[in-house]
């Protein structure tokens, strides 16, 4: 699929928002509310202020990571719907690294902990993709259903083997200090994980740039009849693009959880996994298309909650815009591919 | 634990109605060669409507309330996959997002709720049985509609072969237009059933997945009206021991409520099989 450059990309995440700002007064007005007034608010609740701009920031990075997963399995022509459960059960891993006492230096125990949490997300990501390579298997089928899987085992080991009980909130025990992620004093919740996002989308455009396996990738993508004649190990292939995309996914959680929570919550993604089908697709499946969209996305998501707050306009509204945004990026995808090939 | 509370047929049947109608719709869309993983906001949007109407007017206007938003839904999505061309996972995943925020908001702004919300109750639910019965009867009737119909025919070769059909002159558009609608309409039903039988109530993301395991229902089950049946039933068995073994075996619940999933992993591994050739294609022309 395309990736278009810096240019582009920043043309289109322009026109998405022009389209987003249009479909949330429609939406508002239906529903008769005040559109003006609630969407002044929403914007000042993402780019009012430099905190509200932060906080927009701080939505964005998990959605970012996430959103790079998707779009990595996603040129590779597999549909990673289980980006939520991958999430999960890395935020778990790195929760549990975390508290770990250990004798290690300090400055290891984050990265060793931001690692777990990529390797349980990518081992997460493997059984879809090893089934799917050798076997044929739906990968959106099996990725949907290790989603609940995830979320029941999580659920099972923050209530039991690792539950804090010296505390009433469902939650493993706290992050030991080494292990968390620097993140600014005030509530923004921005923190260095924005900074390991972008070095993500800088490691996956590289990959898709410079490497054997992103070419390999691609070349699934295209279609495997054709990989295969040229002599491109497909099953391989289609594996190691899910074990990425699930150590992407893995990654957002855990630094999620290192940076924001400081300890595993039971259920403590809003559903960032699925909104990182929006980010990637709107995002053009290129890493500097992601990360633009996911900056969006997470301004819309820190506006809205602002918005309902302000002007008590339901939030939702804007899970009802990246519904008509994935519409209109997915037309414009077709578009530019059907001009690719004229 | 005696034999008769193994058999579980009530539990069962409960959750088989919902996972049956949808499966049914999903056989009908995919058959005709579009990919439709939007079953899920399909029964959302359904349920959604159905509560909405019963409480305006009656639950009966309310079944077709939710019949009819699934169906609006599933124009949607031909109106994407077909005349768009767009990819048919993308355009089910922006129509389950719409489904899920857009039942939310509204049942926020039109019910007036607080968050988080009460649900929309409804005042009187309707017989499960008749939902079990139009579920049980559903897979003869559209194996009679797709195997013994001029209908069934057209709809199978736009699947299968769109380019054979278009020589012999179908014309695929009405015919995969009134599959997915009436891949919506069943949908919608199924989600009607949730919310006026089962539940009696709307709440936020009420589906909860059902209508993915319908579809899983539908792989598993290989494309066929009563294999989509025999596996919906069988995860509705599933579900429903789970649910009985909790409390009655030393193992902890979640690992019982993985069961359904991983068994439906475990299917779609063991019953291989080739879906419709045209299956998810953009590039037929109409």
């Amino acid at each position: 699929m395309h990736s278009g450059g810096f240019a582009s990309s920043l043309r289109h995440a322009a026109s998405a928002l022009a389209l987003a700002v249009a479909t949330a007064a429609c939406v508002i007005w239906l529903a008769g509310g005040a559109p003006v007034e609630a969407l002044a608010a929403l914007a000042k609740g993402a780019a009012g202020s430099p905190d509200a701009i932060l906080r927009s920031l701080a939505k964005a990075t998990p959605l970012l990571l996430a959103g790079l997963a998707v779009s990595l399995a996603l040129r590779g022509g597999l549909f990673n719907i289980g980006a939520e459960g991958q999430l999960l059960v890395g935020g778990l891993a790195a929760a549990w690294v975390g508290a770990m006492d250990w004798s290690v230096p300090a400055w290891l125990h984050a990265p060793a902990a931001l690692l777990a949490g990529a390797f349980a997300g990518a081992a997460w990501g493997a059984v879809p993709g090893v089934l799917r390579g050798w076997r044929g298997t739906h990968e959106v089928i099996v990725t949907i259903m290790m989603n609940y899987i995830a979320i029941h085992l999580t659920h099972y080991l923050v209530n039991g083997p690792l539950r804090d009980t010296s505390t009433m909130a469902v939650a493993t025990r706290p992050v030991r200090e080494g292990a968390q992620l620097w993140s600014l004093p005030g509530g923004t919740h921005f923190s260095a994980g924005f900074f390991v996002a972008l070095a993500a989308a800088a490691g996956v455009a590289f990959l898709f740039r410079r490497t054997a396996l992103g070419f390999e990738i691609r070349a699934v993508g295209q279609g495997e009849r054709a990989a295969r004649a040229a002599g491109v190990p497909v099953a391989h292939t289609m594996a190691r693009a899910m074990c990425l995309s699930g150590a992407l996914a893995g990654l957002a959680g855990a630094v999620e959880v290192l940076a924001v929570h400081r300890r595993f919550l039971d259920a403590f993604s809003p559903g960032y996994g699925f909104d990182s089908i929006a980010v990637a697709l709107l995002g053009g499946l290129s890493a500097w298309g992601v990360t633009l969209s996911s900056v969006l996305f997470g301004s819309l998501a820190a506006g809205s909650v602002y918005m309902e707050g302000w002007t008590s306009t339901p939030r939702q509204v804007a899970g009802v815009v990246q519904a008509v945004v994935i519409v209109a990026a997915g037309v414009r995808l077709l578009r530019q591919r059907r001009r690719e090939e004229e | 634990m005696t034999p008769a509370d193994l058999l579980l047929l009530t539990p069962a049947l409960r959750q088989y109605a919902a996972l049956g109608i949808a499966a049914a719709g999903g056989v009908v869309s995919e058959r005709a060669g579009v990919v439709n993983i939007a079953l899920e906001g399909m029964m959302l949007a359904g349920a959604f409507a159905a509560v909405w109407a019963a409480q305006v007017t009656s639950p009966a206007v309310g079944i077709a309330a939710g019949g009819a938003a699934g169906m609006v839904l599933g124009l949607v999505h031909v109106l994407l996959t077909q005349r768009l061309k767009m990819d048919h996972t993308v355009s089910g995943v922006a129509i389950n997002l719409l489904a899920l925020n857009g039942t939310a908001f509204l049942l926020r702004q039109v019910f007036r709720q607080a968050d988080p919300p009460r649900e929309a109750t409804v005042v009187a639910t309707l017989p499960i049985g008749i939902f079990v019965a139009a579920a049980l009867a559903l897979p003869v009737a559209l194996h009679l509609l797709l195997q013994h119909t001029r209908f069934g025919l057209r709809l199978r070769v736009s699947g299968e072969s769109p380019e054979a059909a278009a020589m012999a002159g179908v014309r695929l558009c009405p015919v995969r237009t009134i599959a997915v609608a009436l891949s919506g309409l069943l949908a919608g039903c199924a989600g009607a059933y949730l919310s006026l039988s089962l539940v009696g109530g709307f709440t936020d993301s009420m589906v909860s997945g059902r209508g993915f395991i319908a579809l899983a229902a539908v792989v598993c089950g290989r494309w066929t009206p009563f294999g989509a049946a025999a596996a919906a039933l069988a995860f509705g068995y599933f579900d429903a021991l789970q649910l009985r073994l909790q409390g009655a075996v030393a193992m902890p619940h979640e690992f019982l409520q993985m069961m359904p999933y991983a068994l439906t992993i475990l299917a779609a591994l063991a019953f291989r099989s080739r879906p419709p050739a045209a299956l998810g294609r953009t590039d037929i022309r109409l």
